[in-house]
C-alpha cells in the first residue's frame, strides 16, 4: 500500500539527492553532501524558504529594463525583448536557491502555459506573467487560478479579451475547466465530461465576458502589486461588454446559477463583474475534481507519470483532501508528499513500484540541472550583459534542439510531456531529442564560446580535484561521481563498464600512478583525457536522462 | 515487390497460409488487367505523404466560393480576395457547376497548373461532428482518428502500421523491412504514429545525413541489466529509441545517398510582400528529402511534413493588399512545393506511387476580425495531390448564408478522406480497416484514388474460393470451392513436410460451386493442408486432424 507516512532519521546521500533533484532546479555536488546530514523535517523547512527574482532583464541597447514606467525602445520591433525575457527566466532558475520556489514556477508554467509570440507585442506582459507565477509559487493555487483569469498575458493568449457579450469566445473558458482546474473526466454523454460539460463552458464564458488587457499598466492587483487586466468600460462605472444574463451551470457544479449583482444603465457595475468571477472560482474550487486534477499534476511533476488505482486511492485522494482543507495552500500537500515513505520508495517491498530515478528530465532540468550540479560559472547580467545574453541564447537553442521551445509550446495546452496522454514525459525522448541531449554533454565539456572567449565550460580536472574525496583512487572516484550524477545505483556490470571499459581504458590504465604523475609534474594530458571520457560517458547514458 | 507483406495483405482469412504464392507466378492471371496491375504495383510500393498545416488553415481564402462571392466579400471585406484585377482569384475550372465554382488564391498558380494536369483534387468542408475549437484537442482527433469525444492511446497511422507490421520494434528492422515504417520530417514524434504500447512506429528526422552524423557522434554502451523499477522501464524506453535511431540512421543515410533528386527546381522565396518570417518555403526542403529517399528505394509507407503559421488571428494579409501577406505566402509555398515535388517524382518515374494531401486541425471563422485576421472555425478544404488520383472538386461550396455559429459546417468527416487512403491507396484488408477503426467510413469514403487495386481477397472471393470444414476434423473434411471458368481442378492433401498424403479423385471441373469430401487415410493427428489448383492458380487451407 502506498504510504504518505513521513520517513524519519537523517536523509543520507541518495535520499537527499533524490529530494533536491525533484524539489529544486537541481543541487550542486557539495549541496548534496551537506543535505545528506539533514532530517526530512529540516529539509522541508529549508525547501519552503522563498526565493526572490533577480532584477528585471535589461535591454542592452538602452541599459534599462522595460517595466512601466520605463518604456521599450520605440525603434525596435516587438520580438527583440522575448529572448531577453527567456534568458532572465533561465538565469533565475540557474541562480535559484535550493527552494521549491523555482521548481513550482516551472510547474505553474507547465500548468498555465503561455505562448510568447502571442503576447510579445507588449513585452512587459510575459514578465508580469512570470512575476505572477512567482508570487503564488509557494502560495495558493486557487488565488493564482483566479489571478490568471485576468492576467494581461492570459487575456491575450487565450483570447479572453475578445470574449464580449453577444459574441462569446470560449477559448479561455474551455481551457480553464479542461486544463487549469477540474480537468476532463470520462464522457458521460454528448458534451458531458463528468467534471464539466459544454453547458459549463458556455456559462463560464458568458460570466467572463467584458474583461480586457490594460496596456497602460494602470490596473494593479492589490494583492500581488502586479499589473493586470481590467473590466472594459466606457463610463468608468459600468461594464460595457459584460453579459448580464443569468449563468446557469450543470449538475457537475450542483446546477449553480450566478447572476450579475448590480446593474447600472443596463450594464453590470464594474465591481459586480469581479464578484461574479469570485463566485465562479468558489464554485469551480468546490468541485473535488479541481483538487484531484491538481494533485495528479503535482504527482506527475514530483513522483511519476503513471497513476494506478492504488495511487489514486492511497495518494491522490488524501492529498486532494489535504489541499481542500488547507483552502488550496499547496505547501502542506508538498510537505506531505515529499516527506512520505512513498516518495522514497520505502512503503512497498516490491521494487517494481520504485519511483526514484523514474522521471525523464525535462530539457530545462537537463541543461540547468547540469550547470548547477557542476556549479558552472556564467557571465552575469550585472557585469557582462552581452556575453550573458549570448550564452543564454545558445542555451535556449539547446533546449529547443531537445524538444523544448521555451515559452513557445506548439499548443495552448503546453508542452506535450505534461498533458499528452498516454506517454507524458516520454514525449521528451525522440531520436533527435535524445541525440541532442547527449550532444549537450559534449558542449559542456568542450565549452560554449563566443568567438575566442569561453562563456561556460566544465573544467573536469579542477572539478574532480576539488570534489572527490580521494581522486587517486579510481574506485572512489567513479563511485562518488555515479552517486552525484545518476539517480539510481548501478549493478556491478554497469559500474565496471564505466570504471574499467571507459575510465581505465579497458583496464589497462594505472590510474593511481597517472594521478601521482600529474600531481608531481602538472602534466595533465592523460588524466584530463580520461576524466573527460568518464564524465562524458556518464552524461551520455540513459541513466543520466532520469532523476 | 515484397512477398511477405503481399501475402499478409492478400490472405483470405488472416491465417497467412491460405494463399500460397510459392511456385504460382502471378502472370498466371494474365489477361486480367486488375491482377496484372497487382503484380506490377504491389501495395507495398505505395507512399502517403501527409502535410499538416499547423494552426488551422483559413479555407475560405484558400478556396473562394465564387457562387457566394457577395456574402464572402461582405463577411471579410478587410481580407477578401478580389474578384477582379491583376491579383484576383484564379477560377479553378469553368466547366464545374455553379455550386462547385471555386477560385484559388492568386498565389496558387502552381496548384491550378496541377489541377489542369489532373493532379489535384479539392475536398470541400472537411471536419468532424462537434468540432473542438481547441488546437491541441482537435489535432489529437485528426491524428487519433476518433470522434470528438473519443480518447485513443494511439494514432490511426500507428494502428495501421501495427496491424501490418506486428511485433514492432523487436522484429525490426529486418531483411524484408529495413526501413522505418513511418517518417516524420522534424524532430519530435506526434501522436499520429503512436501505438497502443511501446515506442512509436515512426521516426523523426530532419536531414538523413545530419541525423546519421548526430546519432553516430554520441552515446555509450547500453546497460546490460535493467533494474526492475519504474526507472528501469524508462531506461528501457530510452534505449529502444536509441536503438531505433542506431538501427535506422545508417540505412537512412545510405538510401538518401543512393537516391537523387531530378533536375526539378524546388522553390524557396515568396516573391511578393510578406513578413520576413514567411519568406522562405518551409515545405519544399521536406518534400525534396522525401523524394530523394523514395528514389533511393526506401520502403517507408507514411511521411508527415508539418508547416506552421496558420493560426492567423491577426494580420494574415497586408493591410493595403489583401492578396499578400503571411497566409498568401504559405499558400504560395504549398502550391509551388507540391508542383516541384511531383515534377521531381515524375522525372524519376515515381509519381504514381505517391499520394499527398494537406490537413489542418480546423478551418477559420467566415467573418474576419478587426485585425485583418480570422478566428478558429470549423470545416475547411483538404487538397489532394498525385498523378494517380481522380482530379476534381468533391463536395459543394459552403452556403455562406447557412453557417453554424459563424462557421462553415461539415460536409465530409475527415475519416471519409483518410479511409480512402487506407483502403483504396494502401489496399488494406477489412481487418486492417477495423484495426484502424475506420470501418464506419468505408461505405461513404471519397473516391479520389484512381489507381485502385481491387484487393486480392475481394477478387478471389468473387472468382475463386475454397472453404474446408469441419476444422478441426476427426476423420473427413468437406471442401467447398468456387471456380469462375471451366477448368481442370486438382485437390491434394499435404502434410507439414509438403508430402502428398492423398488426393480427391476427379473433382468437378465446370464453372460454379461444388462440394467434395476427403477421407483422411490412417495418418497421425496434426496439421495438414488442402491445396486446390485450377487455371494455374492455387488456394491452400490449413486443416487440423484430431483423432
Amino acid at each position: 500500500m502506498a504510504s504518505l507516512v513521513p520517513i524519519s532519521g537523517v536523509l543520507g546521500l541518495q535520499r537527499a539527492a533524490h529530494l533536491l533533484r525533484r524539489a529544486t532546479m537541481g543541487p550542486s555536488v557539495s549541496e548534496i553532501n551537506t543535505w545528506a546530514n539533514m532530517t526530512i523535517q529540516s529539509a522541508i523547512v529549508a525547501l519552503m524558504q522563498p526565493d526572490s527574482l533577480q532584477p528585471f532583464p535589461k535591454d542592452p541597447n538602452t541599459g534599462t529594463d522595460w517595466i512601466y514606467p520605463n518604456v521599450i525602445d520605440p525603434n525596435q520591433i516587438n520580438n527583440v525583448w522575448s529572448p531577453y525575457t527567456k534568458s532572465w527566466w533561465l538565469e533565475n532558475m540557474r541562480g535559484s536557491s535550493l527552494s521549491l520556489h523555482a521548481r513550482m514556477m516551472w510547474f505553474y508554467y507547465t500548468h498555465f502555459p503561455m505562448i510568447m509570440t502571442r503576447i510579445e507585442w507588449k513585452p512587459q506582459f510575459p514578465i508580469d506573467y512570470l512575476r505572477l507565477i512567482h508570487f503564488y509559487a509557494l502560495g495558493n493555487y486557487k488565488e493564482l487560478a483566479k489571478a490568471m483569469c485576468i492576467d494581461n498575458a492570459m487575456l491575450i493568449h487565450l483570447d479572453g479579451r475578445l470574449n464580449i457579450k453577444g459574441s462569446p469566445q470560449e477559448n479561455f473558458g474551455r481551457e480553464f475547466l479542461e486544463l487549469f482546474t477540474v480537468g476532463k473526466g470520462s464522457i458521460q454523454g454528448p458534451g458531458n465530461y463528468t467534471s464539466f460539460s459544454e453547458v459549463d463552458v458556455q456559462a463560464l464564458t458568458k460570466l467572463l465576458t467584458g474583461w480586457g488587457e490594460d496596456s497602460t499598466f494602470q490596473s494593479i492587483d492589490p494583492v500581488t502589486n502586479i499589473p493586470r487586466g481590467k473590466v472594459k468600460s466606457s463610463d468608468g462605472v459600468s461594464a460595457s461588454q459584460h453579459d448580464v444574463s443569468q449563468k446557469s451551470f450543470s449538475s457537475a457544479f450542483s446546477n449553480t446559477s450566478i447572476q450579475t449583482g448590480s446593474i447600472i444603465n443596463g450594464n453590470a457595475s464594474i465591481s459586480s463583474v469581479s464578484t461574479e468571477l469570485d463566485e465562479s472560482i468558489d464554485m469551480i474550487f468546490n468541485s473535488i475534481f479541481t483538487a484531484k486534477h491538481f494533485c495528479r499534476r503535482i504527482y506527475r511533476e514530483f513522483v511519476y507519470y503513471k497513476i494506478t488505482p492504488e495511487i489514486e486511492t492511497d495518494i491522490i485522494d488524501p492529498l486532494a483532501a489535504l489541499l481542500v482543507s488547507n483552502n488550496f495552500q499547496v505547501m502542506p500537500v508538498l510537505e506531505m508528499l515529499l516527506s512520505s515513505e512513498h516518495f522514497y520508495d520505502v512503503d512497498t517491498p516490491a521494487t517494481s513500484d520504485n519511483n526514484i530515478g523514474a522521471i525523464i528530465k525535462s530539457p530545462v532540468d537537463l541543461v540547468i540541472g547540469t550547470m548547477r550540479l557542476f556549479n558552472l560559472s556564467v557571465p552575469l547580467p550585472s557585469s557582462a550583459l552581452t556575453n550573458h545574453y549570448n550564452l543564454f541564447g545558445q542555451l535556449e537553442s539547446q533546449l529547443s534542439l531537445q524538444g523544448l521551445e521555451l515559452f513557445e509550446p506548439l499548443d495552448v495546452a503546453g508542452h506535450d510531456a505534461y498533458f499528452q496522454e498516454p506517454h507524458f514525459q516520454r514525449n521528451w525522448i525522440s531520436a533527435n531529442y535524445l541525440a541532442n541531449r547527449y550532444k549537450f554533454a559534449e558542449y559542456i565539456i568542450s565549452g560554449f564560446n563566443s568567438g575566442s572567449s569561453v562563456l561556460m565550460k566544465l573544467d573536469v580536472l579542477s572539478f574532480i580535484a576539488n570534489q572527490v574525496s580521494n581522486p587517486s583512487d579510481a574506485q572512489v572516484l567513479v563511485s562518488e561521481l555515479v552517486a552525484w550524477l545518476l539517480p539510481i545505483s548501478l549493478d556491478t556490470t554497469r559500474f565496471d563498464y564505466f570504471k574499467n571499459d571507459v575510465f581505465l581504458n579497458l583496464g589497462v590504465l594505472n590510474w593511481t600512478s597517472e594521478w601521482q604523475n600529474y600531481q608531481n609534474t602538472s602534466n595533465e594530458i592523460v588524466v584530463r583525457t580520461q576524466l573527460e571520457l568518464l564524465i562524458l560517458a556518464l552524461m551520455q547514458s540513459p541513466e543520466y536522462q532520469l532523476y | 515487390m515484397d512477398r511477405r507483406l503481399f501475402m499478409k495483405l492478400s490472405s483470405l482469412t488472416g491465417s497467412g497460409l491460405l494463399l500460397s504464392l510459392n511456385g504460382i507466378p502471378l502472370h498466371a492471371f494474365q489477361g486480367d488487367s486488375l491482377l496484372h496491375k497487382i503484380a506490377k504495383s504491389s501495395s507495398n510500393d505505395r507512399v502517403l505523404v501527409l502535410i499538416e498545416l499547423h494552426g488551422g488553415n483559413d479555407g475560405l481564402n484558400t478556396i473562394i466560393p465564387i457562387n457566394h462571392y457577395g456574402q464572402y466579400y461582405n463577411s471579410r471585406a478587410n481580407i477578401a480576395i478580389p474578384q477582379a484585377g491583376l491579383r484576383s482569384y484564379i477560377t479553378l475550372d469553368s466547366t464545374l457547376p455553379d455550386n462547385q465554382q471555386i477560385g484559388l488564391h492568386p498565389d496558387m498558380v502552381a496548384a491550378k497548373a496541377m489541377y489542369d494536369q489532373g493532379h489535384m483534387a479539392v475536398i470541400q468542408n472537411v471536419s468532424y461532428e462537434n468540432m473542438n475549437g481547441s488546437h491541441f484537442r482537435s489535432r489529437d482527433i485528426w491524428m487519433m482518428g476518433g470522434d470528438y469525444d473519443e480518447y485513443f492511446n494511439s494514432g490511426w497511422m500507428g494502428r495501421y502500421l501495427d496491424h501490418y507490421y506486428p511485433g514492432y520494434p523487436d522484429n525490426y528492422p529486418s531483411i524484408q523491412y529495413p526501413d522505418p515504417l513511418a517518417i516524420e520530417i522534424g524532430t519530435g514524434v506526434s501522436l499520429a504514429f503512436h501505438r497502443e504500447e511501446g515506442i512509436p512506429a515512426g521516426l523523426s528526422i530532419q536531414n538523413p545525413v545530419a541525423f546519421y552524423n548526430l546519432i553516430n557522434s554520441v552515446g555509450v554502451d547500453a546497460p546490460v541489466n535493467l533494474p526492475d523499477t519504474h526507472a528501469g522501464d524508462e531506461i528501457e524506453y530510452i534505449m529502444q529509441i536509441e536503438k531505433q535511431a542506431n538501427n535506422y540512421a545508417e540505412r537512412l543515410k545510405d538510401v538518401y545517398m543512393a537516391g537523387s533528386n531530378s533536375g526539378a527546381v524546388y522553390p524557396d522565396l515568396y516573391p511578393y510582400i510578406a513578413p520576413a518570417s514567411a519568406a522562405h518555403n518551409p515545405l519544399a526542403p521536406q518534400l525534396k528529402i522525401i523524394s530523394r529517399l523514395i528514389s533511393g528505394g526506401i520502403g517507408t509507407k507514411i511521411f508527415i511534413c508539418r508547416i506552421g503559421g496558420f493560426d492567423t488571428h491577426a494580420n494574415q494579409v497586408e493591410s493595403n493588399n489583401t492578396t499578400m501577406g503571411p497566409h498568401a505566402a504559405l499558400l504560395y509555398h504549398i502550391s509551388t512545393a507540391m508542383k516541384a515535388f511531383y515534377e521531381d517524382l515524375q522525372n524519376l518515374g515515381l509519381a504514381d506511387r505517391v499520394l499527398s494531401m494537406t490537413f489542418s486541425e480546423f478551418g477559420r471563422r467566415v467573418a474576419s476580425n478587426g485585425s485583418y485576421g480570422t478566428d478558429h472555425g470549423n470545416a475547411a478544404p483538404m487538397l489532394v495531390f498525385g498523378t494517380c488520383i481522380n482530379p476534381g472538386v468533391y463536395g459543394t461550396n459552403p452556403n455562406l448564408s447557412q453557417l453554424q455559429y459563424g462557421n462553415v459546417p461539415m460536409q465530409f468527416d475527415y475519416r471519409q478522406v483518410f479511409t480512402s487512403a487506407v483502403k483504396d491507396w494502401f489496399n488494406s484488408s477489412d481487418e486492417a480497416i477495423q484495426a484502424v477503426k475506420f470501418q464506419d467510413f468505408v461505405d461513404n469514403r471519397i473516391d479520389y484514388v484512381q489507381c485502385k487495386i481491387l484487393s486480392t481477397s475481394e477478387l478471389f472471393k468473387e472468382n475463386f474460393k475454397m472453404t474446408c470444414y469441419p476444422n478441426p476434423t476427426q476423420s473427413s473434411v468437406s471442401i467447398d470451392y468456387l471456380i469462375q471458368n471451366d477448368s481442370e481442378v486438382h485437390i491434394e492433401i499435404l502434410d507439414l513436410t509438403s508430402r502428398v498424403i492423398g488426393t480427391v479423385e476427379k473433382p468437378p471441373s465446370q464453372a460454379g460451386s461444388h462440394t467434395v469430401v476427403f477421407q483422411f487415410p490412417n495418418v497421425a493427428s496434426g496439421t495438414y493442408f488442402v491445396r486446390l489448383r485450377a487455371n494455374e492458380a492455387t488456394l491452400t487451407e490449413k486443416i487440423m486432424l484430431n483423432h
